[in-house]
């Protein structure tokens, strides 16, 4: 146990010393959400309105969406991927740790980094745009929320920890990583609310796991869903299946694994 | 005489760069895939925005995809061209910039071409497509849309401009701090964000801002504005000028990184 | 009187780095203070080349000698002295200049590695503004002296590492360059691809008359290729000269190995010489330069079992490793 603990130690040194990396993703993140904020103002302002979201609504979606992406995303399925096309998968194979505790340690102690460090940011944000925002939260839909988070990074992290594994067999990750990003950030509601996206998208997405990492989040924190035990229970069926999944293409995978490159 | 070498060094790496992908066809198609997706993303949040609306900023629908179409163009030109300059990135940190600097050919030039992506052509493609199909829904005559056009070529090499000298700022001074990929996406998302009408944003001195500083204004909304709406004497004017300063900008210090850059291993 | 091709005087290049000391705590402090620290690669370096000399520099790692070439090449600019290399101070990267010389890194590859050479080449031929026919020529001659036309047209990454450093090599010679830097060209090579390179150099300096600037860790490399050597220890030269003035300086002694049919007692054989090494049916007499003749007859006249007499030098290896010692 103390040598995953360890790993997730390394982990956040590494953050540390990458901290232009952490300041960039942060006004990116900040930015990407000003344009967004002046965009639905300026609808609201004329009198416009999206969909049944009311600008609070709207603007608080897109707060957290900018700080969920910021917490959860890394980048596993490119560290996968490098690690089985350069060979340095071997080294880590070679010793008593299992490979999948070590990406998740590793991606774990980002987290934690970056929790830390963004929420600061984020919970500052909240406060000046209190105006805006209506935000009522009750204890129920806090723990509700924080549970879902988790359990929404369980998710994004198993599914791009699988892609990622793919490498074994296409050589290269990159494109297909992007495409696969592209395609989850739209089922997931990053672009835009998914119940704003036409019937048939919705319907997808009623089939896939993914708007359990953001849009389920988010729902709950403005309030716009009933809180039921399936929207836990549910995206935890879906870590178990993903998870064995990941076992089942590992085990393949490894066969076929030459430790070539290095 | 220079311009024709230099004119021949660029074709020949563009046919490397469409050789080096020929080399992996799979990843070819995919990444015409992944590409395409994206594409297909930026126009349906428009649908769905003005789905529920039908104006945004005082932007209605077609011409809303002027400014996506430019953008997409804008970005595809600056992958396929240049790679988004990210040989600077690879070069730098597998020690190859060394083989470029001593080439007699200009060291900016030869990173800004060395790298291309050639799936990335669709993206140009498809604004052209998109863009003929929101002009043809606009009501301007034959005559103003050949002006308008004339002058929209030269704001879009402006606006080409500028992303490219941005994108070479960014990049080559965030290896002073000789770090991670995070520039790899300021740079993205600043190009990203370009494909909104900056007349969203209301407060005048966030106006000033994305037309001065980070100028997002004139990265695809004043070509889209006015090929879609006519002739605006300031706005052209601005392109020019911006673009003229971020390029100087962007060689100045690009030509100081090196002194500053390579230091003894 | 030859032309001097190179002149440095006094070339000194420091670099700072930032010191890093493991353990979360001190990656907590490094955030607000940071020590730097600075290390002078190349102090005060000075020489001359003329004109066809093939030079060797020779030192161990950091010693400063990738440094120099840099700063020759014009991708370093020193921090005091000054240098000419055609006539051209080199990190000022004029056109002209560097149309003149060419830089192989052998540790580093140049060549897209998805391609064939020939694509590599073709660009290069496009930089250099190389005229078509001057490209054939230089072509069609540096593949016949390397013997790769067979493998020219497959992709780098097919290639073996012998091929592969041939083919950079080529690439570098398509503009006719006056000066070649050469950083460790056969590192990693086995030997025959290593005599292969060696001799063409050899070669190609006395056709062409080829100023090169070469550094190594192999010493048949400098053995085989340079009739001068540099030795560079912590930044600075410690001899410059020709390699039998170091022979001389640093070996004053040669090797007498003398072969018996019989075993032989040890005090029988002190009186011809100091005993290096003592063994069945062999011993290793060391013997200053000037003796070694008169002991050599000594021994044959002797009435000692001899069945075969060698005379050699001492290992080049061992009398650098004495420099670097001292």
């Amino acid at each position: 146990m103390g040598k995953y603990l360890l790993i997730l130690k390394s982990s956040i040194q590494r953050n540390l010393i990458y901290r232009f990396n952490t300041f960039s993703f942060l006004f990116i993140q900040i930015f990407i959400f000003g344009v967004f904020f002046y965009l639905w103002s300026s609808i609201y302002r004329s009198g416009g309105q999206i969909g049944n979201y009311e600008l609070g609504e709207l603007i608080t979606y897109y707060l957290v969406v900018n700080f969920l992406i910021l917490i959860i995303k890394s980048d596993v399925a490119w560290r996968v991927g490098d690690e089985i096309r350069l060979g340095t998968m071997t080294s880590i194979l070679l010793r008593p740790i299992s490979y999948f505790g070590y990406i998740f340690s590793r991606t774990l102690g980002d987290i934690v980094f970056s929790g830390t460090v963004y929420s600061a940011s984020f919970l500052f944000l909240f406060l000046f745009l209190n105006d805006y925002l209506n935000i009522s939260l009750n204890l129920e839909q806090i723990f509700y929320f924080i549970a879902s988070v988790v359990l929404g990074a369980g998710i994004y992290f198993l599914f791009f920890y699988i892609i990622g594994l793919t490498t074994f067999w296409l050589g290269f990750v990159w494109g297909f990583n992007f495409a696969m990003h592209m395609i989850v950030s739209f089922l997931e509601g990053s672009i835009i609310p998914l119940d704003l996206l036409p019937e048939f998208i919705i319907k997808i997405s009623g089939f896939l796991p993914f708007k359990y990492i953001v849009f389920i989040p988010i729902s709950i924190f403005t309030n716009r869903i009933e809180l039921t035990p399936n929207l836990l229970v549910v995206p935890f069926c879906w870590i178990t299946v993903l998870y064995i999944i990941s076992l089942i293409v590992f085990k393949k995978g490894i066969k076929k694994y030459e430790g070539y490159g290095a | 005489m220079e311009l024709k070498k230099y004119f021949k060094i660029f074709l020949h790496l563009k046919k490397i760069g469409i050789m080096n992908r020929m080399a992996y066809r799979v990843n070819f198609f995919i990444a015409i895939f992944a590409v395409g997706i994206q594409i297909m993303f930026s126009i349906v949040f428009i649908k769905v925005v003005f789905g529920s609306v039908n104006n945004m900023a005082g932007w209605s629908y077609y011409e809303a995809l002027v400014v996506v179409a430019t953008y997409l163009m804008i970005e595809g030109l600056m992958w396929s061209l240049f790679g988004q300059f990210n040989a600077i990135v690879s070069h730098i940190r597998q020690g190859k910039l060394d083989g470029l600097i001593i080439k007699p050919v200009d060291t900016q030039f030869l990173v800004s071409i060395w790298r291309g992506d050639p799936e990335d052509l669709t993206r140009v493609i498809s604004g052209i497509g998109l863009i003929t199909y929101a002009l043809s829904n606009l009501n301007l005559t034959l005559g103003q849309i050949a002006l308008n056009l004339f002058i929209y070529l030269f704001l879009f090499f402006n606006a080409l401009v500028i992303t490219y000298s941005l994108t070479v700022l960014v990049k080559t001074v965030s290896f002073w701090t000789v770090e991670g990929s995070a520039f790899f996406h300021i740079t993205d998302s600043l190009s990203r964000m370009s494909q909104y009408p900056t007349d969203i944003f209301y407060h005048s001195i966030v106006r000033v801002l994305v037309s001065s500083i980070i100028p997002l204004a004139f990265m695809a909304t004043v070509p889209a504005k006015v090929l879609a709406r006519g002739f605006d004497l300031w706005l052209i004017l601005g392109s020019f000028a911006v673009a003229g300063v971020f390029f100087v900008g962007s060689r100045k210090i690009f030509s100081i990184c090196p002194k500053a850059l390579f230091k003894c291993e | 009187m030859s032309k001097k091709i190179i002149e440095v005087k006094n070339l000194t290049k420091k670099y700072d780095y930032f010191k890093k000391e493991p353990g979360l705590k001190n990656s907590f402090k490094n955030l607000f203070k940071r020590k730097k620290l600075y290390k002078t690669a190349v102090d005060g370096v000075s020489f001359t080349v003329e004109e066809g000399e093939i030079v060797g520099f020779l030192g161990p790692n950091g010693a400063g000698k990738t440094t120099t070439l840099k700063m020759l090449s014009g991708i370093l600019t020193p921090d005091k002295g000054e240098a000419k290399v055609l006539g051209y101070t080199p990190w000022n990267r004029q056109k002209e200049y560097q149309k003149q010389f060419a830089l192989l890194m052998g540790q580093k590859n140049q060549l897209w590695w998805d391609l064939p050479p020939l694509e590599s080449f073709l660009l290069n031929k496009e930089i250099y503004g190389v005229p078509d026919k001057v490209y054939k020529e230089n072509l069609d001659e540096l593949i016949e002296a390397l013997k790769i036309d067979d493998i020219i047209d497959k992709p780098v990454r097919k290639l073996s590492l012998g091929e592969r450093m041939k083919s950079e090599l080529v690439a570098s010679l398509l503009h006719s360059p006056k000066v070649l830097f050469l950083d460790e060209p056969t590192i990693g090579l086995d030997v025959v691809a290593q005599k292969n390179i060696r001799d063409f150099l050899k070669k190609y300096n006395k056709k062409r008359k080829t100023t090169i600037l070469l550094t190594s860790h192999y010493m048949e490399d400098i053995i085989a290729l340079c009739e001068r050597i540099v030795i560079i220890s912590k930044g600075k030269i410690i001899y410059d000269g020709s390699i039998d003035s170091l022979m001389k300086k640093y070996a004053p002694n040669k090797m007498i190995t003398v072969y018996f049919n019989d075993e032989v007692k040890k005090d029988k054989l002190k009186s011809f010489g100091e005993i290096y090494k003592f063994e069945d049916y062999k011993v290793l007499f060391k013997i200053p330069r000037d003796g070694v003749r008169d002991a050599a007859a000594k021994i044959l006249a002797s009435e000692l079992p001899v069945k075969d007499i060698d005379i050699s030098e001492v290992d080049v290896d061992s009398i650098i490793r004495n420099i670097f010692t001292d």
